[in-house]
């Protein structure tokens, strides 16, 4: 198993956004989380990549325990995270924002994995000059994907990545997402989104205010009422 | 990608700048004047990694200037040190102070790097001015002239060209490190820190090495102007000097290593060639700072900068 997260807690001062999350994600899956606001999806994948610390449970990627182990430390590990609302390097160009997302790895292997995200991302090899800022939501979200395959991770951690973005544009976003999958890519998906993010997983997890309430096949979940009542808006 | 040769242009204006300027402006005053503009101009350009490049604002960096300045009285002028291991002294001293204030500190976020060195910078100009038995007190303390291997450093051009090869350097240091991968990581603490972080960038290691670096240099100018003041007093270790620091780099253009240096000269310069401003010279550094942060919050290097580029293409 890639990843096995087992009890895990965290908070903020004495509020606890996670109360205990059991999950797990096998290799060359994509599994999806879906919640509503405030259900600590965002803290869970902060937690995950050791930006925010735990305070109780395991993470073991490869039956390794990271729980302790640094944020960055993680990155070479193999952890990488789209964080929530993109957070590009607004001042620097595409392409540094791009080269530092491959900072943990040598300069022939970043060479390299700058040609593969040119390749997935066209836009962002025509813009690689401009500074990330000027860049358009939607080619944001492209850049804030690309960095973090830079770091040539084992697991992808995305989240939100339809946030704010026209429904033309989240359709790409989550094509793309698909294509990444199909070439081997393991990745965890947060969205609020829930309908977009289970079509194109393999399993998925409902987290309600810390907890996971339930876990099933992505397509069991798009059929369960008490999915489709509360997310789905059906 | 910035061009690698904007940075070796830009060195070679500088130097050439500091080759035409006593030639320009004869005569030992101006060349006194012209030294102490680039003593300041060494700190502001370490202290510009730390404000432009790291986000973080020092409050007491006239402390490490204080201890670099008296470690070199001190040891070379009362113990009879060699005048550049006392400054290599001071300059360990410095690094590793600011290391042992900034691990604890910069793990956290916000502005408690501020507080702590104003209080650190605080703390040395007081134990500077008690210290009587090793420093003179507040009257101060003459200071040996600066040998190596029996040659001493006199005369104004001398040590102007002494401070002009070691302000070169210190650019030439941090132009490479804004550059390098380094560089990049150390904008992005600035930028976004948990993006930073995710990326696999030890944000907190980064903001602790430059605040270091940015003192050691301090530290290193302090050792250079002891010696060519030749007295002391902890008025060079104080607030008021902290302060005059920030605001030359602020001034002269945040995250940018030549605005540190304008903004060093002109603060330096215009009291000393107008003596209506020596007499309000805290007004005018007051003033000064609240001018820049309304009309230039950029500061003036990387604002005219960009004019320039707008209304030539
Ligand atoms: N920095 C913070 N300080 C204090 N409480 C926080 C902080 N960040 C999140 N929380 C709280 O933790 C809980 C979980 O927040 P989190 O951001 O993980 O939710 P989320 O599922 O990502 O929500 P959204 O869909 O709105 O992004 C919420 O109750 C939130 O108020
Ligand atoms: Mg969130």
């Amino acid at each position: 198993m890639l990843l096995e997260v087992e009890g895990l807690e965290a908070h903020y001062g004495r509020i606890r956004a996670l109360a205990g999350v059991d999950l797990h994600v096998a290799e060359g899956e994509l599994v999806a989380i879906v919640g509503a606001n405030g259900a600590g999806k965002t803290t869970l994948l902060r937690t995950l990549s050791g930006v925010h610390p735990a305070s109780a449970g395991t993470i073991r990627l490869d039956g390794r325990d990271i729980t302790r182990v640094a944020g960055p430390r993680r990155v070479a590990l193999g952890i990488a995270q789209v964080p929530e609302g993109r957070q590009v390097f607004a001042p620097m160009s595409v392409e540094d924002n791009l080269l530092l997302g491959g900072y943990v790895r040598s300069a022939a292997e970043r060479t390299e994995t700058l040609g593969e995200v040119y390749a997935l991302f066209p836009r962002l090899r025509e813009r690689r000059d401009q500074p990330a800022g000027t860049l358009s939501g939607g080619e944001q979200q492209m850049l804030a994907i690309g960095r973090a395959l830079m770091a040539r991770p084992r697991l992808l951690l995305l989240d939100e990545p339809s946030m704010g973005l026209a429904p033309r544009i989240v359709e790409q976003i989550f094509e793309t997402i698909g294509e990444l999958r199909r070439r081997g890519t393991t990745i965890l998906l947060v969205e609020q989104n829930a309908y977009a993010a289970l079509s194109v997983a393999d399993r998925g997890y409902v987290l309600e205010s810390g907890r996971v309430t339930l876990a099933d096949r992505a397509g069991a979940l798009l059929a369960d009422e008490r999915v489709k009542a509360a997310y789905l808006g059906l | 990608m910035r061009l690698p040769s904007s940075r070796h242009l830009g060195l070679a204006v500088l130097a050439a700048v500091l080759v035409l300027l006593p030639l320009a402006l004869p005569g030992t005053y101006a060349l006194d004047v012209l030294t102490n503009v680039g003593i300041a101009a060494i700190v502001c350009v370490g202290l510009n990694l730390l404000i432009g490049y790291a986000g973080q604002i020092s409050l007491g960096h006239a402390g490490f200037f204080g201890i670099g300045a008296y470690a070199s009285a001190i040891l070379v002028t009362n113990e009879g040190w060699p005048p550049l291991l006392a400054m290599l002294a001071g300059m360990a001293l410095s690094g590793l102070l600011a290391f042992a204030v900034a691990r604890p500190i910069l793990a956290l976020r916000g502005h408690y790097l501020a507080m702590a060195t104003l209080g650190l910078g605080i703390i040395v100009s007081i134990v500077l001015s008690q210290e009587v038995e090793l420093t003179g007190g507040p009257d101060g303390m003459p200071v040996d002239p600066f040998t190596v291997a029996g040659l001493e450093l006199t005369g104004p051009l001398a040590w102007y060209a002494t401070v002009a090869v070691s302000l070169l350097a210190v650019t030439w240091l941090s132009l490479n490190l804004v550059d390098s991968p380094i560089g990049r990581a150390l904008r992005a603490v600035h930028g976004a820190e948990i993006a930073a972080r995710v990326c696999g960038v030890d944000t907190t290691a980064y903001k602790v090495m430059v605040f270091v670096l940015s003192a050691v240099i301090a530290s290193y100018a302090g050792s250079l102007y002891a010696h060519f003041a030749g007295w002391l007093t902890p008025d060079e270790a104080g607030f008021l000097r902290s302060i005059q620091f920030v605001t030359m780099v602020v001034l002269g253009g945040m995250a940018s290593t030549f605005g540190a240096i304008v903004g060093a000269a002109l603060l330096t310069a215009l009291p000393q060639f107008l003596t209506v401003f020596h007499d309000y010279e805290h007004v005018l550094l007051g003033a000064v700072m609240m001018a820049t942060m309304i009309f230039l919050p950029r500061g003036l290097v990387p604002t005219l900068a960009t004019r320039c580029a707008r209304s030539g293409g």
